[in-house]
């Protein structure tokens, strides 16, 4: 049975360099299908759908808002040639209602354990318009190493230089931020992988560098420790979200390979500033992520908070505006209030005002944006800082013996396409 | 989530979006001979559609299921409190008010509530 399992491009944001990490979403889901599937996999980001190749069934993974509109318009031309389309993702999850529109099934919630069910249905020529299996977990260890096989890793290369392979540890966050769909998908319940399941994946893993993308990896100290204790023969160098604030913690996470963490700088207080230091401290490089347009922040928060950033040393940033994506509180709130004015999800992309802020014009917070990332970059560019972050990694991995050399048939290719390089 | 039980009797399942089965907290009374309804988000805990996003849909369920005469209706959304550091979680009720049009509420608008119009119209 050929199944073709489509993961839509999106619209990259404008002036910012553009790297492209092979989906997660997609090879954990394809793990799941059951061994009589045959799965071929596109990323749309990296390579063109064909519509006349031969398959039984399509598959859409989509993870971003920005993603659905493209996966409705690749599921309307399939299912005109008479193809049945199957939908499932995070976006999927966020935008269930008007993907059904679109679907002939569209499944919600995990899909270990449940693809069985589907391709059955599927085979049985009974598939359901809705696999609604939201908030029924399956038991956290019987998840395997994602299907990474499917993946052409040649089209994550930039000039030789293979992209990170992405991994996840855990399921759910205790934490529910504002504007965070999170605990809408995966529930407010931290469920971590058993350190043995987690560390059996990685070690499948060629890459020697990673992205392990848990929402946090501070949900707790215990599980998070024996992980890292587990992750240091591997050699693994590492990039993640937050990792807790403890030396101890720290100290074992620096050991297991922590490269750099995406961190939220959302004030601009002496608690954020030694934060920032401590990680450094065990050399654990750090990108902030910096959220604007809360109602809480004026524009001279907003300014403020841009120069701070410039003290504190940071070694990159990643600025985004509130997005009210549905399914979270920011949107019920902003509904209720009247002030989401634009419902183009290709809009909803982080770097684009779509409602109105409380205490500013959307006009003004769009300028600020613009302004903050303009003003972090002006002296030294994001591609300078992040090639210094590189340069530190790779310093590490010639430390030990795991420095691997770029590619040198693929250094003429960036994702895939030949670029024509100029000395 | 540590809803506020107290705001809630029973917890009802309803149709969401394109036929999505969904729940919310549901507590009724009365007020100068008006039928309340004051309807939960239970966020995890409803697997469905948030029940801000199909507001009008979920308020005419709700008097069908109760045999409420739409008109008499004064209807309250709940979100309640998270026991989250952030104000945006704290515990917040909007009186929505609907058009009528064919028998079908339509056009939502939602109004703050402060706590001693939310204790006249629960009490």
């Amino acid at each position: 049975m050929k199944f073709r399992l489509i993961y839509p491009r999106w619209e990259k944001l404008e002036g910012q360099t553009t790297f492209n990490l092979p989906p997660h979403g997609p090879v954990v889901f394809a793990a799941s299908l059951p061994d009589y599937v045959d799965v071929k996999f596109t990323d749309e980001n990296v390579e063109p759908v064909s519509f006349d190749e031969e398959a039984d069934f399509i598959g859409i993974s989509m993870m971003l808002s920005t993603q659905v509109k493209r996966g409705w318009e690749i599921a309307d031309t399939f299912r005109k040639k008479g193809k049945k389309v199957l939908f499932g993702g995070i976006s999927t999850m966020l935008h269930a209602e008007e993907t059904m529109l679109h679907a002939d099934a569209v499944f919600l919630g995990e899909a270990e354990g449940r693809m069985e069910e589907v391709f059955s249905d599927f085979n049985n020529n009974s598939l359901k318009k809705l696999y609604n299996y939201m908030y029924r977990f399956p038991d956290i260890a019987s998840i395997g190493p994602a299907r990474r096989d499917i993946l052409n890793n040649k089209l994550y290369n930039h000039k030789g230089v293979q992209m990170v392979d992405l991994f996840h540890a855990s399921r759910g966050c205790k934490f529910s931020c504002y504007p965070c769909a999170v605990t809408y998908l995966g529930g407010r319940g931290f469920r971590p992988r058993p350190v043995e399941k987690a560390i059996e994946e990685l070690e499948t893993i060629e890459n020697n560098r990673l992205f392990i993308v848990d929402n946090s990896l501070a949900q707790s100290t215990k599980w998070e420790m024996e992980l890292f204790e587990a992750m240091i023969p591997l050699k693994k160098k590492w990039i993640s979200h937050t990792i807790e604030d403890d030396p101890k913690v720290l100290d074992l996470a620096a050991k297991a390979g922590a490269w750099y963490v995406y961190q939220a700088v959302f004030d601009t207080s002496d608690y954020i500033k030694e934060r920032i230091k401590r990680y450094h401290d065990f050399g654990i490089g750090v990108e902030g992520t910096v959220l604007l347009g809360l109602d809480n922040q004026t524009e001279d928060d907003i300014r403020h908070l841009i120069d701070f950033l410039l003290e504190i040393d940071l070694d990159l940033a990643e600025f985004t505006v509130l997005t009210p994506f549905p399914k979270t509180k920011v949107y019920d709130d902003l509904i209720r209030q009247g002030r989401i004015f634009d419902y183009d999800w290709n809009h909803y992309n982080a770097g684009k005002v779509v409602y109105q802020p409380k205490n500013m014009s959307p006009e003004r917070l769009q300028e600020l944006y613009n302004y903050a990332w303009e003003s972090f970059y002006r002296d030294e560019p994001q591609s300078q800082k992040m090639f210094k972050l590189f340069s530190k990694v790779m310093l590490r991995e010639m430390n030990d013996n795991t420095f691997r050399p770029r590619q040198r048939e693929l250094t003429d290719y960036s994702f895939g396409k030949k670029i024509s390089r100029t000395l | 989530m540590k809803a506020s039980f107290d705001k809630i009797d029973n917890v009802i399942e309803f149709t969401g979006s394109w036929g999505i089965a969904s729940k919310c907290g549901l507590k009724r009374s009365s007020y100068n001979g008006k039928d309340v309804i004051l309807v939960t988000e239970l966020y995890k805990d409803n697997p469905g559609t948030p029940i801000t996003q199909v507001t009008a849909s979920l308020a005419m369920q709700v008097c069908e299921k109760l045999n409420i005469d739409p008109k008499n209706l004064i209807y309250i959304e709940h979100s309640p409190d998270m026991n989250s550091k952030l104000s945006f979680y704290d515990e917040v009720f909007y009186n929505v008010s609907f058009e009528i049009v064919d028998g079908k509420f339509i056009n939502p608008s939602w109004k703050i509530l402060a706590a001693d119009e939310i204790e006249m119209y629960l009490k």
